[in-house]
């Protein structure tokens, strides 16, 4: 298990432009892009974009080689996406080998969902990168407190997220610890038929869940004799703020991306 | 079980989860992400991954509300780029382009409405309880009433009705994750190719090879969640 792989997640760290931005202003210019991406149906407004994320890829200080290798696990969809586009779109034929057709139409069709395809995902992977993940649920919480009034509990999740986080290493450790306990009682997961062993579980998980459940509760009473209670009047370490920067980043891009979704 | 916190309701707090409510919920986010990351055996398309058995015993233990907060909790931190899904690329928001995300909403949903069919089932149970306890012994029917009381006196009879009861709200979690996953399925198929997959190939892809898994580890969630819920770890009312 790579845990501090797990921590960091796909985050780049950096003293960048873009690292320094609200995380809120991130969210809202990566959903525009996304969006964008989807309306726009010609090859020029694909250009558009494309040449809007380069610019904040430059900006930010990831390397190529980072932003590239989040293409890495969704290589198989992109070459199957450029493959089928390319094979079943009928046309002009320019190469037939045997029963299989490439046609003009279907390798410019593919080209296009191919650049589209790969501009969503470096758009997206480009706010992962740059924003961590606390800040980001920082981020998610304070872009989501205005809808506190009509019952979004927005400060509880992103607690709930980051104790999420802190349980997963754990629950490990308990699933370790309940195993231990059981074979310490002639419990035997590793012969017998599949059913039997499938069974052989049963006695783990029952426990493994009682012990995680009384960890949960040790915590929520730990919190609550430290006076926790919930995110009216809390403090904190590091304070996110909308700047003049933010401002202006996120009209420009939102702007641009209209443009482009409009004209092409 | 420890119920300090829950036995003290604050009045000065605006937050509508309690303290112990949101470490449970917590502690599910966990297992989803922990089950996720231990089982990436995967196969085309969609997983084949532990966390629809997540998904059930969530639903049962935790409630409609609760059990859905948690699946909610686990795909947001996803989205925001922890690598805490079952399949490439693992977590990041460009996860929502990837074919098999339906499914992360679905297992919220599902998770909705395995509690809220418990939900049912237990206030049924209850009200029989109630019932032939009041034909029987009129005095006593009130403190038999608690679920816990009826959970120990229960005879096999009852168990097995329970266990029925936990797999049927189960099975329906099944239909409803996959009556989001499979549509998603389709709609972002169609959208990368840029042309129709017929709906018979998307269910092929998507729904023949896991569906029978998937009843399997309906089961088993019955028969732990059932085997939980006697333990006292059931949804706080």
């Amino acid at each position: 298990m790579r845990f501090s792989e797990m921590a960091l997640g796909q985050y780049y760290p950096a003293e960048s432009m873009i690292h320094r931005l609200d995380p809120r202003s991130k969210l809202l210019i990566a959903s525009a892009l996304i969006v964008g991406i989807f309306f726009v149906h010609r090859l020029e407004g694909l250009a558009g974009f494309a040449a809007i994320i380069c610019l904040m890829a430059v900006l930010a200080q990831v390397p190529l080689g980072y932003l590239l290798r989040s293409l890495r696990p969704l290589l198989i969809v992109i070459i199957l996406t450029f493959a089928v586009n390319a094979l079943f779109t009928p046309g002009e034929a320019v190469a037939s080998v045997w029963i299989i057709t490439v046609t003009r139409e279907g390798i410019q069709r593919g080209l296009f969902m191919t650049i589209r395809l790969v501009l969503l995902i470096t758009a997206s992977s480009l706010l992962t990168l740059t924003t961590s993940p606390m800040a980001l649920t920082d981020g998610l919480e304070r872009t989501l407190s205005p809808f506190r009034r009509v019952g979004v509990p927005a400060h509880e999740f992103a607690m709930m997220m980051t104790i999420a986080l802190r349980f997963i290493p754990t629950l490990l450790e308990e699933a370790d610890r309940t195993m231990k306990a059981q074979m310490a009682r002639g419990a035997d997961f590793e012969s017998g038929s599949l059913v039997r062993r499938a069974k052989s579980f049963i006695p783990l998980l029952v426990p493994l869940f009682i012990g995680a459940f009384r960890r949960a509760d040790d915590l929520a009473v730990a919190m609550e004799a430290r006076c926790y209670r919930g995110g009216e009047g809390r403090t904190r370490f590091k304070v996110i703020r909308m700047g003049f920067r933010d401002y202006l980043a996120s009209a420009a891009v939102v702007s641009l991306v209209v443009f482009l979704a409009v004209v092409f | 079980m420890n119920n300090l916190a829950s036995d003290a309701p604050r009045k000065t707090s605006v937050s509508r989860i309690g303290v112990q409510e949101m470490t449970r919920i917590a502690l599910f986010t966990a297992m989803a992400c922990a089950a996720a990351i231990l089982a990436r055996f995967g196969s085309s398309v969609v997983p084949f991954s532990l966390v629809p058995f997540v998904v059930f015993l969530a639903g049962a233990t935790l409630g409609p509300r609760s059990g859905a907060y948690s699946m909610l909790m686990y795909m947001c931190l996803g989205l925001a780029g922890l690598p805490v899904f079952a399949s490439p690329p693992y977590g990041g928001f460009s996860y929502v382009v990837t074919p098999s995300f339906g499914f992360i909403p679905g297992f919220m949903l599902a998770a909705y409405v395995i509690g809220k069919v418990l939900e049912k089932a237990a206030s049924g149970v209850r009200e029989e309880a109630l019932e032939s306890a009041l034909e029987k012994a009129p005095d006593s029917a009130l403190q038999k009433v608690s679920g816990r009381t009826l959970s120990r006196t229960q005879g096999r009879r009852e168990r097995v009705r329970t266990l029925a009861a936990h797999f049927i709200a189960n099975v329906a979690g099944v239909l409803t994750y996959y009556s989001i996953g499979i549509p998603y399925l389709a709609l972002i198929l169609n959208v990368y190719l840029g042309q129709s997959v017929s709906f018979y190939r998307v269910l092929q892809i998507g729904l023949v090879p896991f569906i029978v898994p998937d009843l399997v580890k309906a089961l088993v969630a019955a028969v732990i969640s059932r085997a939980l819920a006697s333990a006292g770890i059931s949804p706080q009312r």
